[in-house]
């Protein structure tokens, strides 16, 4: 296990990085944590454009606990611009080429806006989606044990889904 | 390509159906979305009648409890004698009995730890903090229940084997219908720190000046419940699926340390020993005030928990038919109180309480006891008065929330205020106090929690197997609460949020039915709590209106009230209450994974024919004129002034050249002579006064793409600008489910048709529900609009960027190889 977590580092130029902050596990009496995700192409423009939709009790406490700043609030624009950035190096989009996951699609991170209990974080991406895809969605995955991150790709007159939990990396996708 | 689609949906759909139904369509591919329920629902029975209420043999085992319990606060441990005393209400005998030890879920060996599974993030094995935090604790401190000692009412040892959450005790002789047994049972446990173990209950440090809240929950053996449709309820917790409990009367005798103040289920039973004349005297106050007053003012709180004592106090509690047990203790609480006044014999007085830190001031002094209030006068509109002495709002935790009966403990704590830069009145704001949003947040989940002391305190719903029906239940009421609390509550606009992210989520390729059991649902919140909540949302506005189903719902909770319903039970009573079958929608959204998408694929246009060539030919002649320009060679040609052959030589003129297509010949005479004298009396007097009302008739195709059959809201606009809002039930998909015709007689012309124009179906996808048809902007182009809040976004994330650099924000535990494996 440890030789495969080293190729791994040396592979992936993963750096290997410390934070001070003490993270506890804080447990939901109710309602789990968890996201969704949208997929869709844009009829009219023909840009792919994506939302994150995140409750804001989730991801305000998540990036308390990520960044260890206990009056960071989501009601800022600097607390949201954060979670939006978080959200973009947690999510991911892959072509599969030749059976390997490929270069991620460079998706351009709008925004994020707060709508009634949700947190709404906006990318979008400019080009076609492949039809062999990899979808990487860590959203507070790395704070909530129980975290489950739900992600649907509109295909045509389909709709996709992916769910991540437990440590789910990768997956992927067959559009039609 | 679309059409293949459709059809080989259609063909999946009746494939699944196929498997699921004793009843299943061979020979086509017709879905019957109006099929009755009968064959999926239990058979009606003595116990649960056809109609959904309680039948005339209903009966529910009872569990009387006395506990004493000692809190250590050393050691943060409590210790406790308990007695139970069962009586066997069913039909059966019972040879053992099962016990719940909630607390076991976080003993070593645990089902719940044991199959925790571990993370991984780009190919790395993922430790977080919170996760090495938890396991330290774990091999720190040995939790779940010490059973020191069971035995029967004649203190002889009981034979017991643990099975994990559970325990089954044998008794030495079966206990007959209708007999009693009494069991007493010694025990103790270490209490959890909830913040790192995570749970319904524990206790929450304040590291900054060492203090500490205690509140316990789940905290005692419990009866498991043994019931008419699963005999007994002995599903292993495993954190998800909440409880499943039996009513009975408490007595629990709690000691504390001396300075600590106790809330708990129930009524106080000895204030003079454990209160002081002062604040008995408030007390007193309170159970008259229309407003909070400080039973425990926040100064004394300071005061209080900067000492500390080795003496203590017992507080005696008793609460009747409840089907559970709560308590919270703590030398730091600030406590205030209210009367709430209800048109009720039984219970005309209600004295609500909250008990919070000075950490949670000034939010929880203004907001806390009010909310209280509140629920209980929404939600005994739309049930039933509440029903016991107390309802309490514990500041237990920073967040989240839980509830049992008369307590809950609900987190949200202020933090400094600093305005938003985008908030335009933020300058008005003093310093140093809280967002909006927390106090919304504040609100709503002392609404819900306290709102679960109806449902399912009260209406007891067995959670571990149907979390939605009473976390789907109270979320609706909680959302209707909300709206009475203030306009705009959480940017609440009518019901446009919750229906417009239910769409969202009900789109989705992997989900499960509401009716799925607790554990094994995938999306916990929105499957168990948005979905059904959204449901009844689209039943009260659309299907049934305010007045039905207020009347059905009102007649579910109280045929329900004090007893165990099953969903059947609930579909039954709101179709037997409102005279309405609900099959369909209960099948649609409770049974089936399918979205509502409805689209409105065609419209046509027609005027009624008088058949008389001599009028219909000429109407003709000019809609053709309308519809087919001039050709343009001819139209240049004559304005070059060139002329025709015929035009210079009349005498080639003919019959053709006088008579167009549309000229009514003697044979179409004959025709429509022959048609006229071929309809009956009361066919022609229609067609005559139809011609002469000069109507338009409308053929409009809707299709259904999401599959749960919806009704149609339309708005039809006419041609002088004026709009008539429409409702068409959802029985029009009774024969066909996916694609149906309306036909619509006007006598103005329509020039356009939306469906759902008041967002209150749930419809997945509006870029279809309109004729003609229309783009609407997406969210994210309607966002990029807002040019100054992008520009300021865009900003920021530069700036934050830039400030960045190479650090991370990992939550993870950096992790090397073990040595020797390099």
């Amino acid at each position: 296990m440890a030789i495969t977590k080293q190729a791994f580092f040396r592979r992936l130029g993963v750096s290997a990085c410390a934070v001070t902050i003490f993270v506890t596990a804080f447990a939901f009496a109710h309602r789990m944590p968890g996201s969704l995700s949208t997929i869709k192409t844009n009829a009219s423009t023909g840009i792919i454009e994506i939302i994150h939709r995140l409750h804001i009790h989730d991801a305000e406490l998540g990036m308390v606990v990520l960044t260890g700043e206990r009056q960071l609030t989501l009601d800022q624009l600097a607390g949201r611009a954060r979670l939006a950035l978080y959200v973009e190096e947690q999510f991911s989009i892959a072509p599969i080429v030749a059976g390997e996951i490929g270069p991620r699609l460079p998706l351009e991170l709008i925004g994020a806006e707060l709508d009634g209990d949700f947190v709404l974080v906006y990318q979008q991406y400019a080009g076609d989606l492949p039809a062999e895809i990899a979808i990487r969605d860590a959203i507070l995955s790395d704070v909530f044990p129980g975290q489950i991150n739900h992600v649907n790709v509109a295909a045509g007159d389909e709709i996709r889904s992916l769910t991540f939990s437990d440590g789910d990396d990768w997956l992927t996708l067959h559009l039609e | 390509m679309r059409l293949q689609i459709l059809l080989l949906t259609v063909a999946l759909l009746i494939v699944d159906v196929a498997f699921a139904d004793a009843i299943r369509q061979t020979k086509n591919e017709h879905y019957d979305a109006f099929r009755q329920l009968d064959v999926d629902l239990p058979t009606p029975n003595v116990y649960r009648t056809a109609s959904g209420a309680p039948g005339t043999q209903y009966w529910q085992q009872r569990a009387d409890h006395s506990i004493k319990v000692t809190l250590d606060e050393d050691n943060r441990s409590i210790t406790a004698s308990q007695s139970i005393r069962y009586t066997n209400n069913s039909p059966d005998t019972l040879r053992y009995i099962w016990i719940q030890l909630d607390q076991n879920r976080f003993a070593d060996g645990s089902i719940e730890r044991l199959t925790q599974t571990a993370g991984q993030e780009e190919g790395q094995d993922q430790l977080s903090y919170g996760t090495l935090a938890k396991e330290q604790r774990y091999s720190d401190i040995e939790h779940g229940f010490k059973i020191e000692r069971v035995v029967d009412g004649r203190g002889r040892d009981l034979k017991y084997t643990i099975v994990n959450t559970m325990m089954r005790i044998d008794l030495p002789q079966a206990l007959s219908s209708g007999d009693r047994t009494t069991i007493s049972i010694d025990w103790s446990f270490n209490i959890i720190e909830e913040a790192i173990i995570g749970g319904r209950g524990g206790y929450d440090h304040f590291p900054e000046n060492d203090t500490y809240i205690y509140f316990l929950a789940q905290w005692f053996p419990r009866l498991a419940a043994y019931t008419d449709y699963t005999g007994w309820q002995h599903k292993q917790f495993l954190g998800a699926g909440e409880f499943t409990l039996e009513f009975g009367n408490y007595e629990v005798e709690i000691t504390v340390p001396a300075d600590h103040i106790v809330s708990a289920t129930g009524a106080l039973q000895n204030e003079s020993s454990v209160l002081t004349a002062q604040q008995r005297d408030r007390l007193k106050q309170a159970r008259n005030a229309d407003k909070p007053v400080f039973i425990v003012t926040p100064e004394e709180a300071l005061a209080n928990e900067a000492e500390g004592t080795t003496d203590t106090k017992t507080w005696v509690f008793k609460a009747d038919n409840v089907r559970d047990f709560a308590w919270a203790s703590s030398r730091k609480f600030i406590w205030d109180g209210m009367v709430h006044k209800q048109d009720d014999t039984k219970q005309p007085e209600v004295l609500a309480m909250s008990f919070y830190p000075n950490e949670a001031e000034p939010l929880w002094s203004q907001y806390s006891t009010h909310s209280i209030v509140h629920t209980l006068d929404v939600y005994s509109r739309f049930s039933f008065p509440y029903p016991y002495p107390t309802a309490q709002s514990v500041n237990a935790w920073e967040s989240g929330g839980m509830e049992y009966p008369m307590i809950t403990f609900n987190g949200r704590r202020p933090e400094p205020f600093e305005p938003d830069e985008d908030d335009a009145d933020a300058g008005e704001k003093p310093a140093n106090t809280y967002s909006r949003r927390a106090k919304h947040g504040l609100v709503g989940v002392i609404i819900h929690e306290i709102g679960h002391i109806y449902f399912p305190m009260t209406v007891n719903s067995d959670e571990r197997q149907w979390t939605w029906m009473d976390e789907g239940i109270n979320s609706f009421l909680q959302y209707l609460a909300e709206l009475e609390w203030e306009e705009d509550f959480h940017n609440h606009r009518d019901s446009y949020s919750i229906l417009e992210y239910v769409a969202e989520y009900m789109t989705s390729e992997n989900q499960v039915p509401i009716m799925t059991q607790s554990d094994s649902i995938l999306q916990f919140g929105p499957n168990g709590y948005t979905k059904p909540a959204a449901s009844l949302v689209v039943l009260r506005e659309t299907i049934l209106g305010r007045e039905l189903f207020d009347f059905a719902f009102r007649e579910y909770a109280q045929r329900w009230k004090f007893k165990r319903p099953t969903p059947s039970d609930l579909f039954r009573t709101l179709e037997d209450a409102s005279g309405v079958d609900l099959d369909w929608f209960w099948r649609g959204w409770y049974y089936s994974t399918d979205h509502v998408d409805i689209a409105i694929t065609d419209v046509r246009e027609y005027k009624v024919s008088t058949a008389n060539p001599d009028v219909e030919f000429e109407l003709k002649r000019q809609e053709h004129a309308d519809e087919v320009p001039e050709t343009l060679g001819q139209i240049r040609n004559r304005e070059e002034g060139r002329t025709t052959r015929l035009e210079r030589f009349p005498e080639l003129g003919d019959f053709y050249n006088e008579n167009d297509e549309f000229t009514a010949s003697n044979a179409d005479r004959n025709t429509h002579t022959d048609l006229v004298e071929g309809l009956e009396d009361w066919e022609l007097a229609a067609l005559q006064r139809a011609a002469a009302d000069d109507d338009y008739v409308y053929f409009i195709d809707f299709s259904n793409i999401g599959g749960l059959v919806s009704p149609l809201p339309l708005n039809i606009t006419n041609a002088d600008g004026s709009v008539e809002f429409m409702m068409i039930p959802a029985e029009i998909w009774r024969r066909n489910s996916l694609a149906v015709t309306k036909m619509l007689i006007r006598d103005e012309p329509i020039v356009s048709i939306e469906v759902d124009p008041r967002r209150e179906t749930a419809d997945a996808d509006f870029s279809n529900n309109h004729y003609p048809g229309r783009i609407d902007k997406s969210r994210i182009e309607l966002y990029k609009q807002e040019d100054e809040t992008r520009d300021l976004m865009s900003d920021m994330l530069r700036t934050l960027r830039e400030a960045k650099g190479g650090t991370s924000d990992s939550a993870n535990v950096p992790l090397e190889p073990a040595s020797g494996n390099n």
